[in-house]
């Protein structure tokens, strides 16, 4: 195949690049690939700046949340964070099918405060709430949320 | 019987707080405010002792890690990590392990059902404080995949002297292995069967519900404790001589040893609770000799002596400390 610019060597750098759908291909002899100037010798090492999208396909999978990698998964078996489950979806669920007899959790729910009726829940909540206020020292607001609880826990032992 | 071949149950669940990187992939200061945030929903709940591994002598920890109340990876984690430990010693609460809270309890015998209900109301409580991490489609989420769901891991730890010297191991682990279970050395991932003793426990976390999982650890935990009866019966019928022999022998080395290591002494004590558990040697009572199981290490017997005493010291005092508490106890 001869070059695209030059029309005389032999194209040795070849290109795909993908613009909205439009495919077009690029094929340059070394010396007009050099001398094109559109992509130097180093940037053709760093994917970030090719013009070209030589590297689009070997860009790893990585968290957004954490920056864990999908190697960084591979290497250690673990992930870095709870939102990896979502970056790394698929590849999870092929190795859970291996070794869980199911992939949907049936178990023990997010809290389930079972046993607690609503106003103890209420009261539950309240309490952690009253604890921050605390710690931030917004005094005003755990005075109010204080109020509450007694409110609620008057109302219980009726 | 069932007590003398089932040891302990341990109940474990595994919980990560919302929005922080899990511990391997954590840096020093989300660490501390993980720490600082269980450490406090645990100051609210029940009575625990909270412990900074930094703050903690490694001698100190070690004798943790021996009483199964931290794991090698919390000690690991030291300059992050902490322990909640309940005042009866039976409930553990590790903060930044491989996940960032590890609730476990730990009770003598068959137990594991006591052992969920109380990590069960601990782990409520601190749902009602913490935001843990979770997705509705895979539940609890977990550094490893493995733990992902209930995030609950039982054993049961069991004293099997039969199933091995009638070299049944290899088919029992395969048994157990074909019901999701998995059989490891007592001491827990990676470590190999000392003294008899192995740990039976859920391979799978997701999928089944926590009572499921606990159900079917006790039910297998049950069978293979009637497989180690009918061993021992087995023994008992064709190598009683033989067996009464290596028994008797083991009880005549710890009686009038002058130094032992602690591997040798773990070999010769087992013999002697089987010997004992089967009535080929008399004991006045038969629970010191898992007592002294527990206490032989060089870290406990560092304790007991008061002292850092070298190697050999230790083998010594090792040795008078068993003759001493055995001969006492057997009747002819
Ligand atoms: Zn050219
Ligand atoms: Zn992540």
């Amino acid at each position: 195949m001869l070059c695209d610019k030059c029309k005389q060597n032999n194209a040795t750098f070849h290109s795909t690049v993908n613009v909205n759908g439009q495919v077009t291909e690029t094929h340059l002899c070394e010396n007009c690939a050099k001398g094109n100037k559109l992509f130097s010798f180093n940037e053709f090492l760093n994917p970030a700046l090719s013009p070209f999208g030589f590297f689009d396909s070997y860009e790893e999978p990585t968290c957004d949340s954490c920056g864990f990698t999908l190697s960084d998964f591979r290497e250690t078996g673990l992930l870095g964070c709870a939102e990896c489950y979502k970056t790394f979806n698929s590849i999870i669920k092929q190795s859970l099918q291996k070794i869980q007899p199911s992939l949907t959790h049936v178990g023990k729910k997010l809290n389930d405060q079972t046993g607690l009726s609503d106003s103890e829940k209420q009261i539950k909540k309240l309490e952690v709430e009253l604890k921050n206020a605390v710690n931030e020292e917004n005094y005003e607001l755990a005075s109010e949320i204080k109020k509450k609880i007694i409110a609620l826990k008057e109302a219980n032992n009726e | 019987m069932n007590s003398n071949i089932i040891v302990g149950s341990r109940i474990r669940l595994a919980r990560n707080l919302k929005n922080q990187a899990f511990t391997n992939n954590t840096d020093l200061e989300s660490a501390n405010n993980v720490l600082t945030s269980v450490f406090n929903a645990l100051s609210d709940i029940s009575n625990f002792n909270l412990y900074k591994c930094k703050n903690l002598k490694s001698d100190v920890l070690e004798e943790m890690l021996e009483d199964h109340l931290i794991s090698s990876e919390l000690i690991n984690n030291s300059d992050i990590s902490g322990v909640a430990i309940s005042a009866d010693n039976t409930v553990s609460i590790m903060v930044n392990e491989e996940d960032h809270i590890r609730e476990q309890c730990f009770l003598e015998g068959l137990n594991l059902k006591r052992a969920y209900d109380i990590i069960s109301d601990i782990d409520q409580e601190l749902g009602a404080s913490l935001n843990f991490a979770y997705d509705d489609e895979l539940g609890f989420l977990t550094a490893c995949p493995t733990n992902v769901g209930t995030g609950l891991r039982a054993s049961v730890m069991m004293f099997l002297p039969g199933i091995t010297l009638t070299n049944n191991v290899q088919e029992m682990v395969n048994a157990v292995s074909s019901f999701g279970l998995c059989v490891r050395g007592a001491y827990g991932e990676g470590s190999s069967a000392s003294g008899y003793l192995f740990q039976i426990s859920n391979q799978f976390s997701l999928g089944k519900t926590e009572e499921e999982i606990v159900q079917l650890v006790e039910s297998t935990a049950l069978k293979i404790c009637d497989l180690e009866i009918r061993a021992r019966k087995l023994l008992l019928d064709n190598n009683k001589d033989l067996l009464t022999d290596e028994v008797l022998r083991a009880y005549g080395v710890l009686s009038n040893c002058y130094k032992i290591s602690t591997s040798e002494a773990t070999e010769l004590l087992s013999k002697v609770k089987l010997g004992a558990d089967i009535d080929l040697i008399k004991l006045k009572d038969c629970s010191v000799v898992s007592e002294l199981l527990k206490n032989i290490s060089p870290t406990k017997i560092n304790k007991l002596s008061q002292k850092a005493l070298t190697e050999i010291e230790r083998d010594k005092f090792r040795a008078e400390y068993i003759g001493r508490v055995i001969k006492n106890n057997r009747i002819y």
